[in-house]
């Protein structure tokens, strides 16, 4: 076998896994969504993932935690923001960086009509849990309107979230 | 021709997956304590312009559909010529009082947002309260018109109308708000609105977000809440001062300091000016009130109260409210524009009010 092509072949392989494009072929239309989002808030960064089985996730899901926060200390006691609207009081000293927001999202479109739902997000500035689904048009995948709502969709707020790629 | 033998060969193998696997678990970010803003970059470089939102931190929540009940307890009723008229007229209206047992009625509230994203919230509004006048009529005098008029007829309200939040950019923003209101003692039955009569008020503000904590803002309102129309400038001023206390200021519509149990449970302390102009009419075929088949109402009232919003759920909230209703005008005019010719005081009874509401997100 001609070494040469291995290499090559092995080569086109692994840049691929490096590319953020790789995430966000059309062929896995449902993992498109996988990646580190800003809200137009420019507040925070998300990142969405696949569930972790070892962290009690659905792998078939989807999950979004906050992995970076403009200000992620108290700016009067200099410590760390807590999630202390949590209507859970158990949870109420967890940090705010590292929240997982973003629960239990799945693919609900098409390769033609990318769309997320039937998950929740939760806002930690007033302790609410709201339905969330996302959509992203297939001419630019890195940019997502995402809309928490209440019961219907009619109830709800929609924002535009952007990727973050590496420099 | 050979390159490298086979063990050589996976031994680069080897040494390249490691190499190459170490930056992707980078780009991966699983473990993202670490995460470096400065080492990312949008990947859509289309310019995002970003905008402030219409709140701020632990502001009392927006109700977009509403339900509560409104109950006034006793207070007498007393009616006298205006002041101003002629002796001829004066005499025309002799004083009179009458004991209302309540008043009381339903209020329903939608506040339905059509567009809500960043650059803008455009909600539809409507709202429907009603005023029954819990009167024995055996107890009024028969020349005491306006008194039997309510007995029979509760004053009605119904409005349809929109509000627009529109930011600027992060820091400046306007308010819209119009609407259109049916008021009188219609009743779609003998008593037939009149929709040639429909008030319209308005209202337009420039403000600025000056921080999570603060927004402010001036504008001017067409309003009926003096009981008739009036131009005058509003304040909007919301300021928290610290985790449990803040204000809420829409001048001179309203005012509270606020107070956040938590997040869930507020406590407000204020008041509120409410008022309309109402198309009052007689039944047909029944005596008319004071020699007019209609008239306007002009009513104006101020609601000085202790409100308490607490969450059931994530988003239905329970209302509760309690204070006093000093009245600030309600006087009788032929037509609209027309000076009054009978002017009532209406007591400063207490007034409860219960309701849920379904809030915004």
């Amino acid at each position: 076998m001609n070494i040469s092509k291995i290499l090559i072949g092995v080569f086109a392989v692994l840049l691929s896994t490096l590319s953020p494009a790789a995430a966000q072929s059309l062929d896995n239309p449902s993992d498109i969504i996988v990646g580190n989002w800003q809200p137009s808030n420019g507040q925070s960064v998300i990142q969405i993932y696949k569930g972790k089985e070892a962290a009690g996730e659905d792998p078939k899901k989807l999950y979004g935690r906050t992995i970076w926060l403009k200000e992620p200390n108290d700016l009067e006691t200099n410590q760390p923001n807590l999630d202390k609207n949590n209507p859970d009081e158990s949870k109420r000293k967890t940090p705010r960086k590292g929240l997982v927001i973003m629960k239990d999202v799945t693919f609900t479109g098409s390769k033609e009509k990318l769309t997320w739902g039937e998950g929740s997000i939760y806002d930690p500035n007033n302790g609410s849990t709201y339905s969330f689904e996302a959509t992203i048009s297939p001419k630019n995948l890195n940019v997502m309107e995402g809309r928490g709502y209440i019961g219907v969709s009619l109830f709800g707020r929609t924002d535009t979230w952007k990727r973050l790629v590496k420099k | 021709m050979r390159f490298f033998s086979p063990r050589k060969l996976s031994k680069y193998l080897v040494a390249l997956l490691l190499g190459m696997a170490l930056p992707y678990s980078l780009l991966a970010q699983d473990d993202d304590d670490d995460f470096d803003p400065d080492a990312f970059e949008m990947a859509d470089e289309t310019p995002i312009k970003r905008f402030c939102t219409n709140k701020i931190t632990n502001l009392s929540p927006t109700r977009l559909v509403g339900i509560s009940f409104d109950y006034l307890a006793g207070y007498t009723m007393s009616s006298e010529a205006a002041a101003g008229l002629s002796t001829t007229d004066a005499a025309r209206y002799s004083p009179y009082s009458a004991p209302v047992n309540r008043n009381s009625g339903l209020r329903l509230d939608a506040n339905i947002p059509l567009v809500s994203k960043s650059n803008i919230i455009a909600n539809l509004t409507a709202s429907y309260w009603e005023s029954r006048y819990d009167i024995d009529e055996s107890r009024v005098n028969p020349a005491h018109q306006i008194a039997l008029n309510h007995a029979r007829h509760p004053l009605r309200t119904t409005t349809l109308g929109a509000l627009i939040f529109k930011p600027l950019d992060e820091k400046r923003f306007l308010v819209f708000q119009a609407e259109a209101a049916l008021n009188g003692n219609y009743n779609f039955g003998d008593i037939k609105p009149n929709f040639g009569l429909m008030k319209y008020s308005a209202t337009a503000i420039y403000g600025w977000k000056l921080d999570d904590n603060r927004n402010l803002g001036v504008g001017i309102t067409r309003t009926y809440r003096g009981g008739r129309v009036l131009h005058i400038p509003v304040l909007l001023w919301n300021r928290t001062f610290n985790d449990r206390w803040g204000m809420e200021l829409l001048l001179p519509a309203r005012g509270h300091a606020r107070y956040n149990f938590s997040t869930k449970s507020v406590l407000m302390l204020g008041y509120e000016l409410e008022g309309q102009s109402y198309h009052v009419q007689s039944a047909p075929g029944t005596n008319t009130t004071y020699g007019f088949s209609q008239m306007e109402l002009r009513k104006s009232e101020i609601r000085a109260r202790v409100s308490w919003d607490k969450s059931l759920t994530d988003f239905i909230w329970f209302n509760v409210q309690a204070g006093v209703r000093p009245m600030y005008r309600y006087e009788l005019a032929q037509r609209e524009n027309a000076d009054a010719f009978m002017s009532n005081r209406m007591g400063m009874p207490l007034y409860f009010r219960v309701g849920f509401n379904l809030v915004s997100p």
